[in-house]
């Protein structure tokens, strides 16, 4: 491990009445916007926009439009915005149906697509300065969304297939956490905002049926990404010490987790404790009507996508799950007994390989027959043919796979809708329709009939 | 102080409140009085059972009231007048004892604690008059004054007048504070809730709103009770709105539809609903019990309940001549070109939430919204009103003023980039047409007991134009829905809207 940087670095807390009166604390905290931006600097700033949906799935455009105005008042000659998405969905199409551009042209900013190959890496060498605007939410991996995150592309939505790795090694998270501090090695941000106006708690990043929206009225700023993100994580009462990007980041020296090098200034830290609920470790407590959920040793790839396909199904499937009645999913490395021998869905490789002789696959019936010669005897004695219990075994036909390590989770919606039809899941069928929009705003016309 | 015409009319109603106690049958009494502050008239038995059910489920369920009249400016003693109404049935008034001037003092500091100065008047009145009372009415005199220009213009305005007044009235006194009810019922603090929530936006215009839009009809809604039964005929002629109270006879419940008919026949009206009052009651209750803003939770739990209501077609309401929608063989001849439309399986359960989780995740859970009200016809916006969602919950109605928004041609874009200029943030602008409100409103609730399903399909189409229907930006909904044809959208949505089963 290399050696710990050991400057002592300000990271402030702020606590107003709106979400521009909090922003503009922040910056006075800090020192006025002057400290940051010189006259005629261009400036990036990284923001969250990771699916055509509404806020807070994506950064408030009330704080961006706060902090282009201030950059502007600055005297920055440039002012671009960026960002990755999240569900495959590409930067061009959200700004196609949300009009970002036609919202910050008109404040002296744009939005850049980083797409056709460019990376952010590759875009911050043309900017003087680099700023990240994050929104905080719950998040099933790193215990909320900080803002070292969205800082690559992950796509969840259609995830590549990973080669089958260990369980114990946890390959997908590591390198999720290689792929989030690559940039940062390189490049650090000159101004960190952690947005915790309104958080979202319960059930996220994505808007699903559990999402709560509470109003904390703080935000987190510094110039160290990770002391911000070590901050916001204490404020949330989270050990930062606990979370795994943090230690990546310790791991890599990318900046200050020791809170002796941390200089806390604005609120108290210790007096302005939130307390939220974070989303579901434990992938069976999601409950979902009429589904069993059993879980063995999974992955975090597998639980991550497992995570968002649970929540989808119980945002969206309530009606489907009413007809079909019953569905168990089991998922990871040999998982328990369904509670049912009906739609039983198999979630990953592991969940496929390891329950390739479970009894669930067989369905044994047993009925009375007449044995031939019974029959003939009973013709010749005129007596009533005496019946023998028989048992049949057949194959389980109503299994699911939904292979990968971690299965993608927009074939495996795919799956799911072809397996049940979309007369009896039409409200599945309406969100499938409604993710093919997602990626047909482009082209501006949606495939009739869905995808 | 108060109004001669209001005065009148009161005492009318104490007169007759304290008759029906010694009167065997005071149905026989076939004495008029006006609904307290509304021309209406009606019939004062029917008014006496019908406060005998509401005010207890309403206001308060408590007998004996004290209501006091207060200085506007005064500091230290400020009653100006107070009465004692000693009550047998809750909120069935018959005799008011007034109270001598000095028998009741209250300094402007003691309306700070309401509960408190509930309590000491009410010992003093068990001390005077040995009169336990439960509840306490304290009026401030600028809002007896409302109330008697009110009723002073009652008998020089029309209908829709009267409305627009009286919707000011109840505005203007919950928002200034000009009335204070103790214990505060639930329809007090609901619509003092309410008040809050539409911002300089009028309950009156709301109404005038409403009214324009609605078309020229003729209809008539029964109310049954337990042993009480009333017809509530509402007309709107040449932009004149009428209602009138018509006594019904009680009916057995096979008799209802020829009773029905004959009252359609009698009074000529378009149709005839038949209600369930004490549903209705519920429901309502149901609804000021409500906290708001309304919760997400909440809100669905209500929106089921309505349209679990709706389906409940011959059972909890009953409609002449029945739509055509419930006809068998149409609903069969649609079933067989591929679309189920069975009301009675209307999806009350999964459609709420279905919808709300759909609308927080597209939209957001923190939205603004703008809503146009436009008229293609003269290329201009008739109404503004911003809406704002704070986690799914409506938080705020405000108007926009017109001047703020210029027309431009009804271009939505350039709306949009004009307003996003001088507002904070606006994630999205609605525009809708008043043809096609006024269409949809035409053939889905006035007329739809006998408009064909094709102009209904029409209306429906409409939706698809543009000109009638726009959202912008978009969102990967509205995309959707621009995408499809109208039949294929039908197909996609009818079977989250219609159940396959009866659950």
């Amino acid at each position: 491990m290399k050696k710990q940087e050991t400057d002592v670095v300000n990271v402030a807390i702020a606590k107003a009445d709106t979400p521009i009166n909090t922003f503009n604390m922040i910056i006075t905290l800090l020192g006025e916007m002057e400290n940051y931006v010189s006259k005629n600097d261009r400036i990036l700033i990284k923001v969250n926009l990771n699916t055509p949906d509404g806020f807070p799935v994506n950064t408030s455009f009330v704080l961006i439009k706060s902090i282009i105005k201030s950059c502007k008042k600055a005297g920055a000659s440039e002012i671009s915005l960026v960002s990755y998405s999240n569900m495959g969905v590409k930067i061009r199409s959200i700004d196609n149906l949300l009009k970002i551009n036609e919202a910050v042209n008109p404040l002296g900013a744009q939005l850049q697509f980083l797409e056709d190959g460019l990376e952010l890496l590759d875009l911050i060498q043309n900017y003087d300065k680099f700023f990240v605007i994050n929104q905080v939410n719950v998040d099933p991996l790193f215990d909320c969304t900080l803002s070292m995150m969205n800082s690559t592309k992950i796509d969840i939505l259609n995830s590549q297939e990973l080669i089958e790795q260990d369980v114990e090694s946890d390959f997908y998270l590591k390198e999720m956490i290689s792929k989030l501090l690559n940039i940062y090695e390189h490049r650090k941000p000159d101004l960190i905002i952690n947005d915790l106006y309104y958080i979202m708690e319960g059930a996220g990043p994505y808007t699903y049926k559990d999402s709560n929206l509470i109003e904390t009225n703080m935000m987190v700023g510094g110039s160290d990404p990770v002391a911000v993100d070590f901050i916001t994580l204490a404020l949330l009462e989270v050990d930062p010490l606990e979370n795994s990007l943090i230690l990546g980041a310790r791991e890599r020296n990318i900046g200050i987790t020791d809170i002796n090098n941390i200089n806390i200034i604005g609120e108290d830290l210790e007096k302005s404790k939130i307390n939220i609920n974070y989303c579901k470790k434990n992938l069976e407590d999601i409950t979902i009507h009429n589904c069993s959920i059993k879980t063995g040793s999974t992955c975090l790839g597998c639980y991550h996508v497992a995570y968002h396909l649970l929540n989808i199904m119980r945002t969206y499937m309530t009606k489907d799950l009413k007809y079909v009645a019953t569905q168990s999913v089991l998922i990871g490395k040999n998982p328990p007994e369904p509670d049912f021998k009906k739609n039983i869905f198999l979630f990953g490789n592991c969940a496929i390989k390891s329950t390739k002789n479970s009894s669930f696959r067989t369905i044994i019936t047993s009925k009375e027959v007449i044995p031939l010669t019974n029959k003939i005897k009973s013709i010749l004695n005129k007596k009533e043919p005496i019946k023998k219990l028989k048992t049949f075994e057949k194959a389980n036909k109503q299994i699911l796979n939904l292979p990968g390590c971690p299965p993608n989770l927009n074939s495996s919606i795919k799956l799911i809708l072809n397996y049940y039809g979309k007369q009896q899941a039409p409200n599945l069928y309406l969100y499938h329709n409604l993710i093919a929009t997602y990626y047909s705003i482009n082209n501006k016309k949606v495939n009739k009939g869905g995808i | 102080m108060n109004n001669r015409f209001f005065k009148d009319n009161s005492e009318k109603i104490l007169r007759f409140n304290s008759n029906v106690e010694i009167n065997e049958k005071p149905e026989l009494l076939k004495e008029f009085v006006r609904i307290p502050l509304t021309p209406i008239q009606i019939d004062a038995f029917l008014l006496y059972k019908l406060t005998e059910l509401i005010y207890p489920k309403f206001i308060n369920d408590q007998q004996n009231i004290v209501d006091i009249i207060i200085s506007d400016f005064d500091i230290d003693d400020i009653v100006l007048d107070s009465k004692v109404y000693k009550t047998k049935i809750a909120g069935i008034l018959n005799k008011a004892i007034y109270l001598p001037k000095n028998a009741i003092s209250i300094t402007r500091n003691d309306l700070e604690n309401i509960e408190g100065l509930f309590k000491k008047i009410q010992d003093v009145i068990i001390k005077e008059n040995g009169i336990k009372v439960m509840s306490m009415c304290i009026f401030k005199k600028r809002g007896i004054d409302l109330i008697s220009t009110h009723c002073e213009n009652l008998k020089k305005i029309t209908f829709n007048g009267f409305m627009s007044n009286l919707l000011d009235l109840i505005q203007k006194c919950i928002e200034k504070g000009l009335i204070i009810l103790y214990p505060e019922p639930n329809l007090l603090r609901f619509m003092r809730e309410l008040v809050s929530i539409f911002q300089d936006v009028k309950f009156s215009s709301i109404y005038n709103l409403i009214n324009n839009l609605c078309p020229s009809y003729k209809h008539a809604i029964k109310f049954n009770a337990k042993g009480m039964s009333f017809t509530l005929q509402v007309d709107k002629e040449d932009h004149n709105n009428n209602v009138n109270f018509i006594q019904s006879e009680l009916a057995p419940i096979e008799l209802e539809e020829s009773m029905l008919l004959k009252l359609r026949e009698d009074n000529k009206l378009e149709s005839v609903i038949s209600l369930d009052l004490n549903t209705v009651i519920r429901f309502l209750s149901e609804i000021f019990e409500l906290k708001v803003p309304i919760l997400n939770d909440q809100m669905k739990l209500l929106l089921q309940k309505f349209l679990f209501g709706l389906r409940s077609n011959e059972t909890h309401w009953k409609m002449y001549p029945r739509p055509k929608i419930y006809n068998l063989f149409i609903r069969y001849l649609l079933r067989l070109i591929g679309f189920n439309v069975n009301l009675r399986k209307l999806s009350h359960w999964n459609l709420p939430e279905f919808i709300l989780n759909l609308f927080n995740s597209n939209i957001g859970l923190n939205s603004s919204i703008l809503i146009l009200l436009t008229n293609s016809k003269n290329k201009n916006i008739q109404n503004a009103l911003l809406l704002q969602f704070l986690n799914g919950s409506l938080v705020k109605v405000s108007p926009i003023n017109k001047t703020d928004v210029d027309d431009n041609n009804l271009d939505l874009k350039e709306i949009y980039l004009q307003l996003v200029k001088s507002m904070e943030y606006l994630d999205f602008i609605i525009k809708i047409d008043i043809d096609l409100v006024k269409e949809f409103i035409e053939k889905f609730i006035f007329k739809i007991y006998n408009v064909s399903l094709l102009k209904q399909y029409k209306v429906l189409k409409m939706t698809k134009n543009p000109r009638y229907l726009e959202v912008y930006p978009s969102a990967p909904a509205y995309e959707l829905f621009k995408s499809k044809s109208l039949l294929s959208l039908l197909k996609l949505l009818l079977p989250i809207i219609i159940d396959k089963h009866e659950f």
